[in-house]
């Protein structure tokens, strides 16, 4: 972990601060911010939040999983993380902006059921980065217990393996984040806030076919 | 009815899962008598109302908490500040906060990022102070928790603080809990310890015990109201509380707690000799069943051979009428032994100490300590007495206070890397050390505390173990002179 912080924890430990309800999000954020400067997360192109004056809202361009056999391989979605005031105490609300087809997507309004996204199994040792490695992952191991896309889960539910994986891969190259966040190119964006987006370009995009 | 589709089972499933009732009042209510509760019960099951009317007789006060899902939890934790508030005594408080501030250690050492959850600790830090400075003051107001615990957020992350020192705790003694769990310790802790909005169940309330109520010297009891056979609530202890340790008790109706006081009318004490929890440390046992393991004896650990001092320092029955200091003159609660998180069990990856005083190490007092006790704005300075010497009735006699056994030796303020609990550091061979000492005058019932000094003479720097008894060897002269 980065060393920048242990000079303000020792500080912390020490006694008689005063601090409102609101300041704990606020710091907490601005640490998983450093945190992401020293260690970027993989599954994301971009991790931060939308613009620098309001670091209750971030977006995050998630890249589809290693696994170049996954239909989602080589995917970007953009996604909104919508933070509350009590954060970490409560998760943070995790939309697809970009389309997906996947069982626990929804398809229209990108509400994702994912079991670590719920108050009863929200912990506040979950980061916003750990929240997307779960969303990647969530990718190659689709729940079919509570879809929210029930067509994508009954392909899956008849182990119609050809119809399912055609489907999402066409959706993951037809709908394929264009590089564009609401505060702009994601390209502009500062190296180490989660990666670059420059070297990626439309050749990747060919790889994947329907 | 017709029969339902797994799905819509599981829609009313979902449905159920994220139901909170937005219900009225705090998360924890004013403190009611009895007879409120009895009122309020009135209309219930017939089998509740008779226990509960048992129950009046033998409790005189309760305290609603909240049922937002958590209220196991913050019951537990809200007791707990309540009983250092009302226990008098400051350096308790001191103590609590420093040993909370320690599981940092213990977080780190389990592979938790403490620095990131570090800053939702501010107001656990916050309410030690301020019940630090109302012990101090002698105004032991519950607004003081109260102000905090009931506003959701800061309440929410000071319970939170216990989840994780608790999820800790776990992880560090997986070995003890994990054959009474369906599953590995650290998946319990990641499903039903480690979520914010997750209530306790029976293995988290031992933890949480075992974690920190019995490690403060405090007892927990849970009386459960339910439908079995009688007409008295169910008790079961959690902790090992002989005598009048104060004690947490928590009334359970199903899927429910709520804070229940026992008589605080004065009332006699007598203290009893307690020869075998003070001079035989129990050897870990193994447990025969889950109901064994959640029910028993607090678990042990950690062993220490007894020393002199034991038998010499032992309370004796000692009849005391004054009331208001019964909590401060009971034998150590058993379940000091709990300490065992201090002295890691040899399988933990932990860095060892660097050395372990030895007899010969230990430091050596210059003199014998003799202790500024404040009375009445004149200060009397008195020595304890040889231990063997009765009292009479007009010889002031020396008790140590139950928090005294979890004192340690703390550092000067102003020496790097003060530890007070557990281990301490000794960064240079000719170091003085500020011991806190806790003690009580029967003949004038104050009670007070008192910084003691200690010099190590011959001690290597390094970092120093002290396993639970280190009153015994550091506060306390060495034998020989004891022996004069």
């Amino acid at each position: 972990m980065s060393n920048s912080r242990t000079s303000s924890r020792a500080s912390g430990t020490g006694g008689s601060r005063t601090s409102k309800s609101s300041q704990s999000p606020l710091k907490r954020l601005t640490n998983e911010i450093a945190d992401l400067r020293t260690t970027p997360n993989d599954s994301v192109l971009h991790l931060g939040p939308s613009t620098d004056s309001d670091l209750y809202h971030w977006e995050a361009v998630l890249k589809g999983p290693r696994d170049q056999s996954s239909p989602y391989a080589g995917g970007l979605w953009l996604l909104t993380l919508s933070i509350l005031s009590n954060y970490p105490l409560s998760p943070p609300t995790v939309k697809f902006v970009t389309p997906i087809c996947h069982a626990n997507v929804h398809f229209q309004t990108g509400e994702i059921c994912l079991t670590l996204l719920t108050s009863e199994h929200w912990a506040p040792s979950y980061t916003l980065s750990s929240v997307m490695s779960a969303i990647q992952q969530l990718l190659s191991d689709p729940g079919l217990d509570s879809p929210l896309n029930v067509d994508v889960a009954n392909l899956m539910r008849e182990d119609d393996a050809v119809g399912w994986e055609s489907l999402v891969r066409y959706w993951t190259a037809e709908r394929r984040w264009q590089g564009e966040g609401s505060a702009g190119w994601i390209t502009e964006r500062k190296p180490g806030t989660g990666g670059h987006f420059a070297h990626l370009r439309v050749t990747d995009v060919l790889m994947l076919s329907i | 009815m017709a029969q339902m589709t797994p799905a819509e089972l599981e829609e009313f499933q979902n449905l159920s899962d994220r139901y909170h009732a937005d219900l009225p009042g705090p998360l924890i209510g004013e403190k009611l008598p009895m007879d409120v509760l009895v009122t309020e019960y009135a209309q219930a099951d017939p089998t509740f109302v008779v226990k509960t009317a048992g129950l009046a007789a033998t409790h005189s006060a309760y305290r609603a908490v909240k049922g937002d899902g958590q209220c196991g939890w913050r019951a537990t934790v809200f007791s707990y500040f309540e009983l250092l508030l009302h226990s008098g005594d400051p350096s308790l408080v001191q103590l609590e906060k420093i040993r909370f501030e320690t599981f940092a250690d213990t977080m780190t050492q389990i592979g938790m990022d403490y620095e990131l959850l570090a800053d939702m600790f501010d107001y656990t830090w916050q309410l030690f102070d301020k019940i630090a400075e109302a012990v101090q003051n002698k105004v032991p107001d519950d607004s003081i928790i109260l102000n905090i615990l009931n506003d959701e957020n800061l309440s929410n992350s000071v319970v939170y603080h216990f989840k994780i020192v608790t999820s800790a705790y776990m992880q560090l003694h997986a070995d003890d809990y994990e054959p009474f769990l369906e599953m590995p310790v650290d998946q319990y802790r990641v499903a039903r310890i480690d979520p914010a909005n997750q209530e306790i169940d029976q293995i988290g309330l031992q933890a949480l015990t075992h974690a920190v109520i019995s490690t403060a010297g405090f007892g927990l009891e849970v009386l459960y109201l339910d439908r079995s056979m009688g007409e008295e609530v169910t008790p079961h202890q959690f902790s090992h509380s002989t005598g009048d340790v104060p004690t947490i008790r928590l009334l359970y109706r199903p899927g429910h707690y709520d804070i229940i006081y026992k008589d605080t009318q004065p009332m006699q004490v007598f203290l009893q000799p307690q020869n075998s929890t003070m001079t035989h440390i129990e050897e870990p046992q193994g447990f025969s069943s889950v109901h064994d393991f959640l029910f028993s004896p607090a678990t042990v650990s950690t062993g220490q051979t007894s020393s002199s001092y034991d038998a010499v320092f032992q309370p004796t029955s000692q009849y005391m009428q004054h009331t208001s200091y019964r909590n401060y003159y009971q034998p150590p609660p058993p379940t000091y032994t709990d300490m065992s998180w201090y002295a890691p069990p040899p399988h933990q990856q932990i860095p060892p100490p660097v050395s372990m005083p030895t007899e010969q190490t230990l430091p050596q007092q210059r003199s014998r300590p003799s202790v500024a006790h404040s009375a009445s704005s004149r200060s009397v300075t008195i020595s304890p007495p040889p231990p063997s010497a009765p009292a009479t009735a007009n010889e002031p006699m020396i008790r140590f206070s139950t928090s005294m056994y979890q004192h340690d030796v703390r550092h000067h303020q102003t020496a790097p890397a003060a530890h007070c609990t557990g281990r301490f550091l000794v960064p240079q061979t000719h170091h003085t050390i500020i011991a806190t000492w806790g003690f009580s005058l029967i003949s004038t019932g104050l009670v007070t505390t008192t910084m003691v000094e200690l010099e190590f003479a011959s001690a290597e720097p390094g970092i120093y173990t002290i396993i639970y008894s280190s009153y015994k060897h550091l506060l306390f002269r060495p034998r020989s002179e004891l022996n004069d």
